[in-house]
């Protein structure tokens, strides 16, 4: 095998890893597909009440993208903090 | 990369050797902005209001409907501390708009709100159902359901405390990074117009939404468990 320092083998593996953590992010795209298609189909039927269903959209996809924001924090802090 | 931490910005001596890092600077020019805004906003107020006065007024009506809908009639008197939180927090965050470091940046100042929301939950529920009884609420619906109850209290500043952090930090790393890259292009030209909408979604649309976030949570828990999980 080829003689890799120590230094530069972690840095590719910290590298690997953050790429890795980063597929975390899926979880959030679904969740907050998923919950505006449900708005969609609330809203069309019953317009009226369209603004209470959207608020309450925007508050459960908040929540399906802070899954999503873990998985990016951990990346991040491979990247910056290694 | 550079640091993503702010920098300590001056040392002071009580006696004692305070770090004065420069968020806990900028909360104190956000404190003494809204201090004087208040102050100059309620300075004489009349019976029939003119136009100032109705402004503050129609400020005041949203957050009593908001804390009405969200957990009933009998908690009028938590309306100070969701009205407080909500400007606080929406000034804190929206001053990357202006180029300084927002100071929910530091993850020392989320853990704090955190704090102060996580003790104000147990504590109404303790008044509300006394002593006993809330300690009995960890062993309900089985006794081995302790730990699972104490995961679930603690789950809740844990993840209030990420959310906030995550959202501002990763908002405040993409917009530097345009910034950076837009320095090689013409001189630094490329740095006028160009990022205007990349701050308007990530500065803007981002920080409030958060607060939102944060202020329903607060509310809902506030309600939630004290009274267990109503509808």
């Amino acid at each position: 095998m080829v003689n890799i320092d120590g230094k530069s083998f972690v840095s590719a593996m910290t590298a690997i890893g953050a790429g890795l953590a980063a597929i975390g992010c899926l979880g959030g795209g679904i969740g907050t597909g998923s919950a505006a298609g449900k708005a969609v189909e609330g809203v069309s039927r019953q317009p009226e009440a369209s603004g209470k269903i959207i608020g309450t959209m925007v508050v459960g996809a908040a929540f399906s993208e802070a899954t999503s924001i873990y998985a990016l924090l951990v990346a991040l802090l491979l990247v910056f903090k290694m | 990369m550079e640091e993503l931490l702010p920098m300590v910005f001056s040392i002071r001596l009580f006696g004692y050797k305070f770090d004065i890092t420069s968020s806990i600077f900028y909360q104190w020019i956000i404190i003494a902005v809204l201090t004087v805004l208040a102050i100059w906003a309620t300075k004489d107020l009349k019976k029939v209001p003119d136009k100032k006065q109705t402004v503050v007024e129609m400020l005041v009506q949203t957050f009593n409907s908001l804390v009405k809908e969200n957990m009933g009639k009998s908690y009028k008197n938590f309306v100070p501390y969701i009205g407080t939180l909500a400007i606080f927090l929406l000034t804190m965050n929206l001053l990357g708009l202006i180029g300084f470091k927002p100071p929910t940046l530091d993850i020392s100042v989320v853990s704090a709100f955190a704090l102060i929301t996580f003790v104000i939950v147990q504590a109404n529920a303790i008044q509300k159902i006394g002593v006993g009884h809330y300690f009995l609420a960890y062993f309900s619906p089985f006794v081995p359901m302790l730990p699972l109850n104490l995961l679930e209290r603690i789950m809740l500043p844990v993840s209030l405390t990420l959310r906030l952090f995550g959202n501002m930090t990763a908002s405040v790393v993409i917009v530097d990074l345009i910034y950076n890259k837009l320095g090689n292009v013409a001189f630094g030209l490329g740095q006028l117009v160009i990022p205007i909408p990349f701050h308007a979604y990530f500065d803007a649309f981002d920080g409030t939404i958060q607060m939102i976030i944060f202020m329903m949570l607060t509310m809902v828990n506030i309600r939630i468990v004290a009274e267990g999980a109503v509808d």
